[in-house]
């Protein structure tokens, strides 16, 4: 009568309980939902910088494009192409009778850490 | 001895001493880990919330402002001026330079246009006839302009009919020749910017202040026409040059609405502004240069 094994609970024996090895498989789970929500926070912060990298890089090429405009139309296509501001690159191109006689088209690409956004637009002679 | 639970067996289940005491040990460390990660998320989460607010604001200052500058002389004389009733010379902008607080400029410029359908040869007379009153009130200034020379009249009365009772001026205002049918009749607005109390406002003839973006720390403008030195940045214009004005540079600064006691920064300097004492708040600042298309 006292020896009698019991026929479920072969693991638990006579004990009620978790062990120590559900104990660290929970922690372990615990632990992946923790970091999961931390993850959410550094995904927060690197979006919040890159959108105000974007902000500052499509400012840039605004900047560069309303220059262009400043300028007398024979002049939109004297060099430089290209500046550097901080770890921004601001280049520029100028398709000349495009779309018509008489306008130029004019893309400023500005790169940064490996990204880049594009302004583009089209001056006319005459209008500014 | 008999045991004392033969037959009658009690259940001897629950916890020990140790058992619950290390339950608790570890529960605490849980608890712990979780409430320092929910301080942590939450810290950051109001940061990130601010920065993202502050990003915004900027933009939409930037944005308020330089569409409106682009507006500046919208209707003027071809130099972006026009002769006021008092026979005085006005320019489409007036800027206010500080190098010890934020800037502040006003832009003039002509909307709800109408036409003269008649010609007009001076200032003294009592009516314009024009094509559409729409948008014309009494007390309204209004703009005559043919292009090259621009005049401004005070309306004294409600339009009538197609007539737009105005104030006589003292002495002729207008060019040589007047004003031909078809010239441009428009109602001038005054629209001014300044930073108070990190808030930018706009006011709009002279009315009261409003508040357009709030934690926008600094306003700096800077100008550039086609008279010598070409290509210098100025920062407080003489009012001649005005006439040739054709760029305007715009510095502005927005901080977080809240300060972060983990985060030390300073205002940068912008310009001729000098920089500020070390604080806890995050700045960005955008430049950007609008062709004032009416000067």
């Amino acid at each position: 009568m006292k020896n009698k094994p019991k026929k479920a609970c072969v693991f638990r024996k006579n004990k009620a309980g978790f062990t120590l090895v559900e104990i660290l498989v929970a922690i372990t789970l615990i632990l992946f939902g923790l970091l999961g929500a931390a993850q959410l926070q550094v995904m927060t912060i690197f979006t919040n910088s890159t959108s105000s990298q974007r902000t500052t890089a499509i400012t840039l090429a605004q900047d560069r494009l309303e220059e262009l405009r400043t300028r007398p139309f024979a002049q939109i296509g004297t060099p430089p192409f290209s500046d550097t501001s901080g770890l921004y690159t601001r280049t520029w191109t100028i398709q000349n009778n495009t779309p018509a006689a008489g306008m130029a088209q004019v893309t400023v690409t500005v790169t940064w850490k490996g990204k880049q956004v594009q302004a583009q637009s089209i001056i006319a002679n005459g209008l500014s | 001895m008999v045991p004392f639970n033969k037959g009658t067996p009690l259940k001897q289940t629950g916890f020990t001493l140790v058992e619950l005491l290390v339950a608790i040990a570890t529960g605490a460390l849980l608890v712990s880990a979780i409430y320092s990660l929910f301080i942590m998320q939450n810290h950051s989460y109001a940061n990130q919330n601010n920065v993202a607010d502050m990003q915004q604001n900027v933009r939409i200052a930037m944005s308020v402002l330089s569409s409106d500058l682009r507006m500046a002389g919208y209707g003027f004389s071809i130099n972006g001026t026009y002769i006021s009733p008092t026979n005085t010379t006005v320019y489409a902008v007036t800027p206010t330079n500080s190098s010890i607080a934020p800037d502040s400029i006003t832009i003039r410029y002509g909307v709800n246009g109408t036409t003269l359908s008649a010609a007009i040869t001076n200032s003294t007379g009592a009516a314009l006839q024009v094509t559409g009153t729409s948008g014309f009130v009494s007390g309204d200034f209004v703009i005559i302009s043919d292009g090259q020379n621009a005049a401004c009249l005070q309306l004294n009365g409600a339009p009538a009919g197609n007539m737009l009772p105005y104030a006589a001026t003292a002495v002729n205002i207008f060019p040589s020749g007047g004003f031909a049918a078809g010239s441009n009749v428009y109602v001038l607005r005054q629209v001014s910017y300044q930073v108070s109390n990190n808030i930018l406002q706009s006011r709009t003839d002279n009315g009261a202040w409003q508040n357009v973006v709030n934690y926008v720390e600094d306003l700096q403008l800077a100008y550039r026409g086609t008279s010598t030195p070409v290509g210098t940045w100025v920062d407080n214009p003489i009012p001649v040059n005005q006439t040739t004005l054709n760029n305007i540079q715009l510095n502005i600064m927005s901080r977080t609405g809240m300060a972060d006691s983990k985060f030390t920064g300073q205002r940068p300097a912008l310009r001729d502004h000098s920089a500020g004492l070390s604080d806890n708040f995050r700045r960005r600042v955008l430049t950007s240069t609008v062709r004032t298309r009416n000067l």
